[in-house]
């Protein structure tokens, strides 16, 4: 669990504090990286712009992937994560405010492994961040390669 | 007579030996039977009569020296001697040729008489010079039912005519021949016995009383002084003719009604019906063209329908006209034609050609409809669908426009409005749990205060979305098992307060068509109001039923909570209208909006009853 970096794609500050926060109070103490918008997220998994150089075999064992995000939305980011032959198995959770039927169906058909509405209720919210890190981090298996 | 010579039969022969043998073999056969004696067939059959004493006159067929043969009539006389003893026969013949022929003559015509008399098909009735019936054949016997002997010497023919007949014909031949005749057998035989054939017609009277028509032919019958001693009346039966007849009456009538009808039809349509001959004269102009055209039936007729034909569509007229005398066919064409006025109309026009008996075309006939007024009522009605469409077509993209707009502020919402409360709730928490001991109770209570309204607004926005989102979804309407989802909406609300002794009351067998996903949104909003409003009963009842009404299907839910103020019934189904404070019962004041929009939306009715503290029930249809 603690060789897993978590990869979370959000833009709002509060938020990232705010999931911070819920994984620390969850015990979740991996590896933690912000990307604040798409192509600040896609340079770091691909090893392009600002992440020119960085090993790419490394992969984040999870990405936490908001919908609403400046430069290239969430749903971009998936379908060219899904599109490479590296990323194409990499879990993926959207975590984001709506739960518009539209943003749902659009999820899953490009691949999202899981979709997760961040509820406003603090406590809640921990509650889906513990659940989260402790099923993907931990529970689930993915292939080596 | 004979052609021999006296010397050529002297001593020789018999006259036996000059007569037909077969004659002379029939003789002797029928004397043998009369007189019960066998005699000879020869000589002894010639004068066995005589022999005995008879007189003997007869018929003989003498056969000539050349073969040939005469009628003759023999008288036979034996020749005796003093002792009265036969000494010879004396045969003294006379040619009978004549005589015969005119016998034959006579026989022929009683022939023909008794063939007429014993006619079925004439009835021949014979009077006496005063009318008394002498001789009533089969054919009279037949027609009028009597037997002879039931009117020979009894009536005269007018006895058995229709008297009103009789009387009128009396009347009739007096005025016409300016001498009185006696309505009776004289009015029947008058003419005849003036020597001027009369045939006429007469109703005869059955013996049963029934009647028929006949047409009798009446001869006078006249002695040799040429007076009259009688009338033969010849009648036939005239019901076949009279019927042919008032059948083709009866045809010509109609034929005749049909005429007037025609014209009548012609002169009283809309259409202007025009006669033209092959030179297109006009021959007929009905009211209605005087009406269409603007000139009269006198102005018109007799003059070129080219009169009313634009000049640029002279030829067109011209070639239909050609067309159909060639025996083409031209469907009615729609065309302009000038009013006197000088106006120019539209007018759909079928053209009829007239054919006389060979198939000849001879007239035409022109049926003009005026359809200005009806061609600039299409335009304008094309003109309205035409616009019509342009606006749907506009208001759909409007509409699409302000549905896109709805989504995307919808969308916006949904993301942008949560995130903000998330930071205050989240960060209120952290506030508490961080700082807890810098912050006294009160501002403590504060914060919390400050989680629950953030909570309280992420649940108005959610509901709003669900308002709008039901606006949004497209329905569907299939079969759905109300009393089913019923129950899953109420076990879905028993596992959320498992303690609470409540009892949901679900009629069986309801079923309706409508879409499923949406009544299922009204049935948890009814029924959750209705276990959030029982909450505080010590034994809830939640009940769903429908009563038929009208033929309309009347859904309710039913509950024995907190009821409400029925002066407020009308308040309930608008968004965020509460009638009761949060701090009683919580809640955002959408469920009820929710309901009502998915009911309007198909074309249902939803209205509520309620008693302050006696429950409420809502009623809706689909």
């Amino acid at each position: 669990m603690f060789d897993k970096t978590i990869l979370l794609v959000e833009d709002n500050a509060d938020d990232e504090a705010l999931t911070i926060r819920a994984l620390k109070k969850s015990n979740v103490t991996n590896e933690l990286v912000v990307a604040r918008d798409g192509v600040e997220a896609l340079d770091y998994l691909f090893g392009t712009g600002a992440y020119a150089g960085r090993n790419t075999t490394v992969l984040p064992g999870l990405v936490l992937l908001d919908l609403k995000l400046p430069k290239l939305d969430g749903l971009e980011v998936l379908r060219r994560l899904r599109a490479d032959e590296r990323t194409r198995r990499l879990p993926v959770v959207v975590l984001t405010s709506s739960k518009e039927e539209p943003d749902l169906v659009k999820s899953y058909n490009l691949g999202a492994n899981s979709y997760i509405r961040k509820p406003v209720d603090f406590n809640q919210f921990t509650e889906a961040v513990r659940q989260l890190g402790l099923y993907w981090l931990m529970l689930n298996e993915v292939p080596r390669s | 007579m004979l052609g021999y010579t006296a010397a050529e039969v002297m001593n020789k022969i018999t006259p036996a030996d000059i007569s037909d043998p077969r004659e002379v073999i029939m003789r002797a056969r029928e004397l043998s039977a009369e007189l019960g004696t066998q005699i000879t067939p020869g000589f002894e059959a010639l004068v066995f009569k005589a022999s005995r004493g008879i007189e003997d006159i007869y018929e003989l067929t003498y056969v000539r020296k050349d073969g040939s043969r005469f009628p003759a009539v023999v008288s036979v006389t034996a020749l005796r001697d003093a002792q009265d003893a036969i000494i010879g026969y004396l045969l003294i013949g006379t040619d009978n040729t004549a005589r015969k022929q005119a016998e034959e003559a006579l026989l022929k015509a009683g022939a023909l008489q008794r063939a007429i008399f014993s006619s079925a098909n004439f009835s021949s009735i014979a009077t006496d010079a005063k009318g008394v019936i002498q001789i009533f054949n089969v054919g009279a016997e037949r027609m009028l039912g009597y037997t002879a002997a039931e009117v020979m010497n009894k009536i005269t023919p007018a006895d058995i005519s229709d008297p009103q007949e009789v009387i009128a014909r009396a009347k009739g031949l007096s005025l016409e021949l300016g001498t009185r005749i006696a309505p009776g057998f004289e009015a029947l035989v008058f003419k005849a016995s003036r020597g001027i054939e009369d045939i006429y017609e007469l109703t005869y009277v059955r013996k049963d009383g029934s009647r028929f028509p006949a047409v009798v032919s009446v001869t006078a019958l006249r002695d040799a002084q040429d007076a009259i001693i009688g009338y033969l009346l010849i009648g036939t039966d005239n019901t076949a003719r009279k019927q042919a007849d008032e059948a083709l009456q009866t045809e010509r009538q109609r034929a005749e009604l049909a005429a007037v009808l025609l014209a009548a039809v012609v002169e009283s349509s809309s259409d202007a019906v025009i006669g033209l001959d092959l030179n297109s004269v006009v021959t007929r102009w009905n009211a209605a063209a005087e009406r269409i055209f603007g000139y009269s039936a006198e102005e018109m007729v007799g003059r070129s329908i080219r009169l009313i034909i634009p000049p640029d569509r002279q030829g067109d007229d011209e070639q239909i006209l050609a067309t159909i005398k060639r025996g083409g066919f031209v469907e009615h064409f729609e065309t302009e034609r000038v009013r006197k006025d000088g106006g120019l109309i539209t007018v759909s026009v079928t053209v009829t050609p007239i054919k006389d008996a060979h198939g000849q075309v001879v007239a035409f006939s022109k049926v003009a409809r005026d359809i200005t007024e009806h061609k600039r009522a299409a335009q304008v009605i094309r003109q309205l669908n035409t616009d019509l469409e342009r606006r749907v077509v506009e208001r759909t993209a409007q509409l699409q426009t302000a549905n896109r707009e709805l989504e995307a502020f919808c969308y916006s919402v949904s993301h942008d409005l949560r995130a903000p409360l998330r930071s205050l709730d989240g960060f209120s928490q952290a506030l508490l749990e961080d700082c807890s001991d810098k912050l006294d109770a009160q501002g403590q209570d504060y914060l919390r205060r400050v989680r629950a309204s953030s909570q309280r607004m992420a649940q108005l926005i959610d509901d709003l979305l669900n308002l709008s989102r039901i606006s949004r979804v497209e329905m569907s309407r299939e079969l759905v098992d109300l009393s089913k989802m019923a129950h899953e909406v109420a076990e879905e609300l028993r596992v959320t307060a498992p303690q609470r002794d409540a009892e949901f009351v679900v009629a069986e067998g309801l079923v309706a068509e409508t879409d499923p996903r949406l009544l299922r949104v009204v049935l948890t909003n009814l029924f959750a109001n209705a276990w959030k409003f029982t909450a505080r009963q010590p034994r809830a009842r939640i009940e769903f039923g429908c009563s038929g009404k009208n033929g309309s299907k009347e859904y309710f839910t039913r509950d024995n909570g907190a009821g409400f103020d029925q002066a407020y019934a009308g308040k309930l189904f608008g968004a965020f209208q509460r009638l009761h404070a949060a701090s009683d019962f919580p809640g955002t004041g959408i469920g009820l909006a929710t309901v009502q929009r998915i009911i309007q939306r198909q074309g249902g009715r939803v209205w509520a009853e309620g008693k302050v503290d006696h429950g409420a029930t809502f009623h809706f249809t689909l």
